[in-house]
């Protein structure tokens, strides 16, 4: 594992001024996970995006972890619902 | 340009005391929040709006200049000359709570910028997609006609004054978007670069109709080669082809052309089948020969 791809909880949550226990609590709800690495714990880069999202719904909309893992499972449900009327409109396109 | 009734964005009356815009303003912060609409350029549209509301009502001093000029407020000037001090700029939020959203105080409406001047109170919107580590993610769209997407090319961008070129491989589907890493907006605090999502938008510009790898045509076909057989030619993506009719070829007849279809995205070398469906044409306009030639055949069936 390269440090490149990985960021300290510790270095993101002074960042986004958010509590080092906050990310504990998401890592106990299973919302993100964590790498113990040299004593420290780190998240993966390409899931800051997810990370990012957690920190706006529990901080702007006050959201708690269990809302936040409901919210996650409909927006990839929506994800998919999109991808297949995608799909379903192309193939629409194909009688029109 | 256009009066803003913030009063109106938020639904509230204007005798909405600051708890009840806040509570307004949460509300529909939760439904429009762009972290709970994901590509949805219409909630993202009214997010910008209820905050530029929230902006104004939210804060006892910015209301009270709305108020006081509401539609006549090209006036406003005269306000400020009248010794009345603009503190929004300096003001510590007063309790408000504002959300991120990528956006910038351009995001804000030239109604609110001609009265409130270009500075937002809170020092933007909190938790910011204002970059505070990864790099905010840039979407494009990009039209490609059909006949374009059937090879692979090279297309250069401009995305934010910056080119990129692209490799967009053949097979490509309309609707389909690619994220290309790191050619977002820049990080800060060290924080990587954020991803561009590039979706196409494929226009078909051909006679064919497209099923993923697999092309459909409809060809006319003359009813005396449909009764007959013989040859005839055919479009294909790349070149014309003979087909060999047999006889008595039914009207919607179909035929498959092996690999003559469209590519396989990523698959290099794999293509789609091309299904050809015969329409036979009946003759119009036929002479008095032609008639009894037929009224000939009928009687022999």
């Amino acid at each position: 594992m390269s440090t490149k791809d990985i960021i300290s909880i510790h270095q993101f949550c002074s960042l986004y001024n958010v509590p080092d226990t906050f990310v504990d609590e998401l890592n106990d709800f299973e919302l993100i996970e964590l790498i113990d690495f040299e004593n420290e714990k780190y998240i993966y880069k390409n899931r800051l995006k997810d990370l990012e999202r957690i920190v706006h719904l529990r901080y702007e909309l006050n959201i708690n972890p269990e809302g936040i893992d409901v919210i996650g499972n409909l927006l990839n449900r929506i994800a998919q619902l999109e991808d297949e009327i995608k799909d379903l409109r192309n193939r629409l396109a194909f009688y029109e | 340009m256009k009066f803003k009734d913030y009063y109106k964005i938020l639904g509230v009356n204007k005798n909405a005391s600051d708890a009840e815009i806040k509570k307004a303003y949460r509300k529909l912060a939760r439904k429009y929040h762009p972290d709970v609409n994901p590509n949805d350029k219409e909630a993202e549209r009214k997010f910008k709006e209820i905050n530029e509301a929230n902006e104004v009502l939210g804060n006892p001093e910015n209301r009270k200049k709305y108020d006081q000029y509401g539609e006549h407020w090209k006036h406003a000037d005269e306000f400020e000359k009248a010794g009345y001090k603009k503190q929004y700029q300096h003001a510590g939020g007063g309790g408000q709570q504002f959300y991120s959203g990528g956006f910038t105080e351009d995001d804000f409406s030239d109604f609110f910028s001609s009265m409130f001047g270009g500075g937002f109170s809170s020092g933007g919107f909190s938790g910011g997609r204002d970059v505070k580590f990864r790099g905010q993610e840039f979407h494009a769209e990009l039209q490609l006609n059909l006949s374009d997407v059937f090879k692979t090319q090279k297309h250069t961008i401009n995305v934010n004054g910056k080119k990129i070129r692209l490799t967009i491989p053949a097979g490509v589907e309309n609707g389909q978007e690619i994220k290309i890493k790191g050619y977002g907006g820049e990080g800060i605090n060290g924080g990587p670069k954020g991803d561009l999502y590039i979706k196409f938008n494929v226009i078909n510009n051909t006679p064919f109709k497209r099923d993923g790898s697999n092309l459909y045509l409809t060809v006319d076909l003359d009813l005396y080669k449909a009764v007959l057989g013989g040859d005839i030619m055919i479009n294909t993506m790349d070149g014309k082809v003979k087909l060999k009719v047999k006889p008595e070829t039914q009207n919607g007849t179909k035929v498959k052309l092996r690999g003559k279809g469209f590519p396989v995205y990523k698959q290099e070398g794999q293509f789609g089948d091309l299904f050809v469906t015969y329409n036979v044409k009946i003759p119009t306009n036929l002479t008095e020969k032609e008639k009894s030639l037929f009224k000939e055949l009928a009687k022999l069936r």
